[in-house]
Parts: C-alpha cells; structure tokens; sequence
C-alpha cells in the first residue's frame, strides 16, 4: 500500500496482500533495531503503533482492493 | 481574494431556503411535547398518506435492521419510539429534497447517515449522539447545504470544484475563498430555519472544521461528522468526484472514537454498506 509514519517515530510500510477477513490480510513492515532487517506483523497487532487516521486509510484500502462491499477499487488497483 | 457574498445577504436576496413540510413540522412539536400521546403522532403521519408510506418503506430496509415487518404507522410507534419514528420522518423528508440531486452527493450523504450509525452502535454511551437513528440523521444532513449552493452559486460551484481540483485544496477551503462561507454555514442556517435542535445546526455547521461551532459543548458531534466523512471518502464515497479530504488529527478524540473500537466500526460498517443502495431505491421510489 505505500509508506506509513509511526507513532513511536519509525517510518515503516503497510502491505495488503488478502481481505479483511484473512488475519494477515494487511501486514505492517518496520525496520528492525538490527541494521538491515526489519520486523513485520499483522495489522491488528500493530495497531498500537498507528494513528486512527492511518488505521482508518488501511483498512478503506484493503477494503476496495480485496473486499466485497462494492466500493470502488482505488485507483492504483485498476491501473 | 475577498469573499463575494455577505450570507445574510444572499440568504435576504438570492437563496430561497424550503421550509419543513407542515406535516413533518407538526410531528416535531408533538414529539418534544411531553404530555403527546404516542397515537396522536401515527394519526398525524397517517393523514399524510405519501410521507406515511415513504416512512414505512424506509423501517423495512436493511439500513435499519429490524427483525420483523412493520406494517402500520400505529405498530412504528409502538416498536421503536417516538424519537426514532421523529428520526425516519425526517430522513424521509431530507430524502425527497436529496433524492433529485446526483448520485454521488446522495451517496455520500446517506453513507456518512450509516458510519454515524455504525460510530454510535459500537461506541455506545461515550458517544456524543443520543441514538443510532438521530446520528444517521446527522450523517444525511450534514452537506445538505451544498444542494443550495449549488441551485443558486452555479457557476460560484463550478469554479470551486475547479479551484480545488487545481490546487489541491480541500472543497469548503474553496468554498471559502470563491463564495465568502462554506456549505456548513448554510446548511446550519437551514437547519436553523427548520427549527432543528442545536445539536444538528452546530454539528452541520462545524463538521469541516469544529472551531466553527457557536456552542461548544457540539464540537464533539461536529467532529463524530468529520470522522464519518473521512470514513466515507477514503472509501471513494466522495460528495464531489476527486475530493480533497482534510480531517483535523484531534477530532477522534473530540469525537470519543476510540482507537481499538475502530476495526469493529468499521467491519460492521463494511457489512453495512450494501444496505445504502436499498435504501437510496427507496427514496427514489
């Protein structure tokens, strides 16, 4: 999905790779404290480290790129 | 630039706002009478046959959730209250004034009448709303001043949508700058002029921006407002297509959203959704 500020600071990256109902559906990707890796989990567990305005964006998205309420799909997704 | 328009001014001399159907004007003052009968009010709505069968389709949608059909006036009164028959009344009313306008605006409106809903459901007693049915009220109303503005400010309108497109500013901000106020102060002034209670008029007034507000004590509904557009915008349920959308950082907090109620809002208000274009046919019927 695109580069994400984090609450304590880091700047890390969403990735939507499923819907919602898939519990890895979304995915937080951070760099890790050890040069060079990077640490990742599922976006209920991170939820602590974004903003509600940041949770809301992520949740929309992978709403329209893999869900079934009808929305439109964003635009980076129809290309 | 300096704003083109005085509201009162243009309010006086150039925009006509409608006044609220007498039937619906009545059901209001009985309502908030606290010696009104509960017939007395079914008897009033069924004397008014198109808004009584407008109001009964409405309770039977989805939207609404109710598990079993209702049929009579009498029955709706009975089952859910008067507030919430006060709520479907007038949602049936703000849907004829909408129901004409363009598919996206109507979309948006009633959308944003469902993530209220859905904000107050799960958010309970912390929330800044007295029920589910009054917050979709709010979410249907709160850009109900565009439809003027863009009635009488046509080619105002035109360079707004235009200005914000261009510069990549947010509607109202355009608004601002081209008309002289924004959508909200209209849209408080109708709901003013429809003698609607304060906590309509101020959250219409401040849902871009809560500083807006006369009356403190609805900033936190103005802000409920604001998040509930940002939902429905980030959604690509835009009022206007491409959009700017700005929501002040401190309006969750203003609003009592609480950061580990938002995936349960919004799962539920995914699940919801399809139940909008129910209930748009509905009005358009």
């Amino acid at each position: 999905m695109g580069a994400l500020a984090f609450l304590d600071g880091r700047q890390g990256n969403v990735v939507l790779v499923g819907a919602r109902d898939n519990p890895k559906g979304a995915v937080l990707v951070i760099p890790s404290e050890v040069a060079g890796e990077v640490e990742t989990f599922p976006l209920d567990a991170g939820i602590r480290y974004l903003s509600e305005g940041a949770i809301v964006d992520v949740l929309c998205m992978q709403a329209r790129a893999f869900g079934s309420s009808g929305l439109k799909p964003p635009a980076e997704a129809t290309g | 630039m300096d704003p083109r328009y005085d509201i009162d001014v243009l309010l006086d001399e150039v925009v006509t706002l409608p006044s609220l159907p007498g039937t619906v004007a009545e059901i209001m003052r009985l309502v908030n009478d606290p010696n009104c009968p509960l017939l007395s009010v079914a008897k009033v709505l069924a004397a008014d046959p198109p808004l009584a069968m407008k109001t009964l389709r409405l309770v039977n949608t989805a939207f609404y959730g109710l598990q079993q059909k209702v049929s009579t006036i009498e029955h709706a009164v009975a089952l859910l209250g008067l507030k919430v028959v006060e709520n479907l009344v007038f949602t049936a009313t703000v849907f004829d004034i909408m129901a004409g306008d363009v598919d996206v605006f109507f979309r948006h409106s009633v959308s944003c009448g469902l993530a209220m809903q859905v904000f107050a459901e799960i958010g309970g007693a912390d929330m800044p709303v007295s029920s589910s049915a009054e917050a979709s009220v709010h979410g249907l109303l709160h850009d109900i001043g565009k439809i003027f503005l863009k009635e009488f400010l046509p080619e105002e309108m035109a360079l707004v949508k235009e200005t914000s497109r261009t510069r990549g500013i947010c509607w109202e901000k355009a608004e601002r700058e081209i008309i002289g106020f924004d959508h909200g102060e209209i849209g408080a002034r109708l709901a003013q002029k429809w003698k609607l209670p304060a906590h309509f008029v101020e959250g219409i007034r401040g849902h871009h921006d809560m500083a807006r507000c006369e009356q403190a004590e609805y900033r936190p509904v103005a802000a409920m407002l604001g998040v509930a557009d940002y939902v429905c915008c980030q959604c690509g349920i835009t009022a206007e297509e491409g959009a700017v959308v700005h929501l002040d950082a401190a309006a969750w907090a203003e609003a009592h959203i609480e950061k580990a109620h938002l995936p349960t809002m919004m799962n539920l208000f995914f699940e919801k959704l399809p139940s909008v274009d129910e209930l748009i046919n509905c009005a358009r019927e």
